[in-house]
């Protein structure tokens, strides 16, 4: 030893103490992240693993797992880069559905569990990806903007991408879209892009034709007492603004052509029997409701007798058209007659003696009217109700586009002091209890059901501000089709677009649309189905009308159909020789005993009562159709009940062969029941 | 030798400063909790939701499978009548216990007449896809009856 080292001896204790220091120092970051959560989760989720493995290659892929952050990288979606398998382990392992929180297998999913790539899973369960700790992650940190969406509104995340009133396997999201578009949400909400949507409010022109003042007050002071499910929500409206308002609809005089004569002064007495016999023929509840009974896509028509007044209710069942321009209800061939006797039924048998009173017309005072226009353009009524003349109001309530993402802190919670401060506690609140918040509000109350405002909420929170990825983005074309010609002239004034679909355009009411109509039905069927309809499916409550269309309108109707709506692909006739016997017996065993197709089908006196009947069947389709529809039933429409049943060849053939055979006892021997041969 | 032990402690800690903490950023700050609204609403909400795995099933069942077996799985459809043998009351305690899920998708998938049963429950592989069998199989469970309905049936 010498004498320097005994100099840098004290240096060197410098250096190491320091050392050490710094190896403490340094150390807090690793013993920090030793007892990170996802540690514990992933040594829980590597023995869960090994506790299962069923053979030595799982048992070695099992001790090989490590411990480390683990991570979904989405480049495509805004860069994301989601840890959250770092303690949700087993999300994509089958074999971890029991397994408990936070590693069991994720849910199946359209997307799940084979589509974690594409999505990550803050694209759906908001939070923040990024971080690794539980609570960070789920996103309960001051100022971060998107917290984890609770699991009942997880299908808003369906939303972002796709874009459809009605998104597949995802019901919730779909009701509640729906409900927006029919409760009028879109008059005094924007959004963008705008909402495709259409009021099915009256039309408000000539309302003192129509209804008496005690009605109408009774009607703005509150729809749901007098009709349970009236459509138009509650405005809080005080007695003055009633009288304010009724004084300015009752100023809205009718256009020319609504204008109902006077003359004669005394209507004649029309036959109410006869009038109740022609509303149950005429199926006016495939649509109506009457004391609750009934389809219920039109209005309710309990008390509709001391609602309307008779003379405007002959001219609106002569011609619903001229007076509610938009409306669903096709124009019935009534006569004159008719008209009388039915309206005499509905007066007096439909009548409400809880009505309010017809009261007295009221005075209709400059001041009085201006008060009520001005209410009736600061609630928005012309969003919803047309008045001729009068240009459809720019939504004035607060715009919805991006509501879905708005982050809590910027919410207005106003008086309510009891809320959770979170977007969808806040929005639950709107849409149930809208003026509770502040004095002043504009936002009528609806009489929404707990699911109901469930859907909405989950509809709302759909409603992102960053669109997504047009890759990502899922949406039908618009489709527009109107019929050509004389029959779309035909199909407007019978409305058939109320309930069938044709081209992806209408309503599907009838689920029956009428695309290719021609290659499925016989034209002289079709033709006197027309003029006389009957129950096809009984299980139907919204059954075909009968329109009293004349004999050369339905011939007319009936060839258009058969020579432009057609599916070439499907043959018109598969026996143009003739149907052997063989084959028919063969099918006949084929319906009942392999298929079972009586459990759903009535035929020969006996089945089921959920499909079309199958009595008369062979004057009603046409041969080719039931073999292509044996093949695949739900080709024609996806939602068809009738199971595709996967047939060999042959068997669709030999089926159709029997069904053709089922014909009118006319040419057949009515003690079989077994038809004549098909031609 | 006392030089060499401090050079190596010095080495050891400057070699594990280096390869600490390769630990990624969490992104954002600890920071305290705060109430967590997601579990709180959780709870605040009377009505009690199924799954959406269950609310998906539901959808299918009333569509393709309540016309016969009922609502709520009793075998009281309003096809049911017309049916012999009638359909299956999917509640009952027993019937759940005796058949696995794979048991009941099987049997969806491939209809009454290939299980040795009736004819008239229908296969449904090639109408409904796998994922809607699960979520249908889901709900079948949810049918269950409950010990206290049970009960209250027999009284």
């Amino acid at each position: 030893m010498n004498n320097d080292s005994k100099g840098t001896d004290g240096l060197w204790g410098l250096f190491a103490i320091s050392s050490v220091a710094f190896l403490a120092l340094m150390a807090v970051s690793p013993v920090k992240d030793y007892f990170r959560e996802y540690r514990g989760h992933q040594n829980e989720y590597r023995s869960f693993l090994l506790d299962r493995a069923g053979s030595a290659r799982e048992l070695k892929e099992a001790k090989q797992e490590g411990v480390r952050v683990r991570q979904i990288w989405v480049p495509e979606l805004g860069n994301a880069v989601d840890r959250c398998t770092s303690c949700h382990l087993g999300v994509s392992n089958p074999d971890a559905a029991d397994a408990p929180q936070p590693l069991s297998l994720h849910p199946r999913t359209p997307h799940t569990p084979d589509s974690f790539d594409r999505f990550g899973c803050v694209s759906c369960h908001r939070g923040q990806g990024r971080a690794t700790t539980e609570e960070d992650a789920h996103g309960n940190t001051p100022d971060w903007p998107q917290p984890l969406l609770p699991k009942r509104y997880t299908e808003a995340s369906c939303g972002s991408c796709h874009l459809d009133e009605v998104v597949p396997e995802a019901a919730q999201l779909s009701r509640g879209r729906k409900l927006m578009l029919q409760s009028g949400c879109y008059a005094c909400h924007a959004v963008d892009p705008p909402a495709v949507w259409s009021s099915d409010a009256p039309a408000l022109d000539g309302l003192s034709q129509k209804t008496s003042p005690g009605w109408l007050r009774a009607w703005l002071t509150s729809p749901v007492s007098v009709d349970q499910e009236a459509k138009m929500p509650d405005f809080g409206l005080t007695p003055a603004e009633v009288d304010s308002l009724t004084a300015y609809l009752w100023s809205l005089a009718p256009a020319p052509d609504q204008l109902i004569e006077a003359t004669p002064a005394e209507l004649a007495e029309g036959d109410p029997v006869r009038g109740k016999k022609l509303f149950r023929e005429s199926r006016c509840i495939s649509c109506h409701t009457v004391d609750g009974r009934g389809n219920g896509s039109g209005p309710e028509l309990g008390g509709v007798g001391s609602k309307v007044n008779q003379r405007w209710l002959i001219s609106f069942l002569g011609d619903p058209h001229t007076f509610q321009p938009a409306t669903a209800m096709p124009r019935y061939a009534f006569a004159p007659e008719d008209l009388l006797d039915l309206s005499q039924y509905l007066i007096e048998e439909l009548y409400d003696p809880e009505a309010p009173e017809p009261g007295e017309p009221p005075r209709l005072a400059r001041k009085l009217v201006q008060g009520g226009s001005r209410l009736f353009a600061r609630y928005g009524c012309g969003g919803c109700h047309v008045v001729r003349g009068m240009a459809k109001p720019t939504p004035s309530g607060p715009d919805l586009t991006g509501i879905g993402t708005k982050p809590a802190g910027l919410l207005d919670f106003g008086e309510r002091h009891d809320l959770s401060r979170s977007l969808p506690e806040w929005l639950r609140a709107k849409i149930s209890e809208p003026r509770s918040f502040a004095d002043g509000l504009r936002m009528p109350r609806y009489d929404f059901e707990p699911d109901d405002v469930e859907a909405i909420v989950t509809a709302l929170l759909a409603r992102e501000t960053e669109p997504v990825p047009l890759s990502y983005r899922v949406e039908a074309e618009a489709v527009e089709y109107s019929p050509p010609g004389r029959f779309g002239t035909l199909a407007d004034k019978y409305r058939c677009m109320s309930c069938h679909r044709i081209e992806g355009a209408g309503a599907d009411i009838a689920q029956a649309p009428l695309t290719v109509e021609g290659s499925r039905v016989q034209t002289e069927w079709m033709k006197q189905y027309l003029l006389h309809p009957f129950t096809i499916r009984p299980i139907l409550t919204d059954r075909m009308v009968p329109l009293r269309m004349s004999d050369e309108e339905a011939g007319f109707m009936a060839s258009f159909m058969a020579n432009v709506y057609l599916d070439d692909t499907i043959t018109d006739d598969i026996f143009p020789d003739g149907i052997d016997e063989a084959r028919t017996e063969r099918g006949r065993r084929l319906f009942f005993e392999r298929y079972g197709c009586q459990a759903c089908h009535m035929v020969e006196g006996r089945g089921g009562y959920y499909g079309p009947l199958m009595d008369n069947v062979g004057e009603r389709l046409k041969s080719g159709w039931i073999e292509w529809w044996l093949q695949g039933p739900q080709r024609w429409k996806a939602d068809v009940r009738c199971p595709n049943y996967g047939m060999p060849d042959g068997d669709p053939t030999d089926i159709a062969a029997y069904l053709m055979t089922l014909r009118p006892a006319t040419d057949a021997d009515p003690a079989t029941g077994n038809g004549g041969k098909g031609k | 030798m006392f030089r060499r032990y401090l050079q190596w402690i010095s080495l050891l800690a400057a070699l594990s400063a280096c390869s600490a903490d390769r630990s990624l950023p969490s992104g954002s700050t600890d920071s305290a909790a705060v109430a967590s609204h997601a579990d709180s609403s959780e709870q605040s909400l009377s009505a009690p939701t199924l799954s959406y795995v269950a609310r998906e099933g539901r959808a299918l069942f009333l569509h393709y499978c309540a016309t016969c077996h009922g609502e709520r799985g009793r075998g009281d459809g309003f096809n049911a009548y017309n049916l012999d043998p009638k359909p299956r009351d999917l509640s009952e305690i027993e019937f759940q216990a005796a058949r696995s899920d794979d048991d009941l998708s099987e049997l969806i998938r491939i209809g009454g007449a290939a299980a040795g049963l009736s004819t008239t429950m229908p296969p449904w592989g090639g109408t409904i896809n796998e994922r809607g069998i699960h979520y249908l199989v889901s709900y079948l469970r949810e049918l269950r009856t409950q010990p206290d309905e049970a009960a209250a049936d027999e009284e």
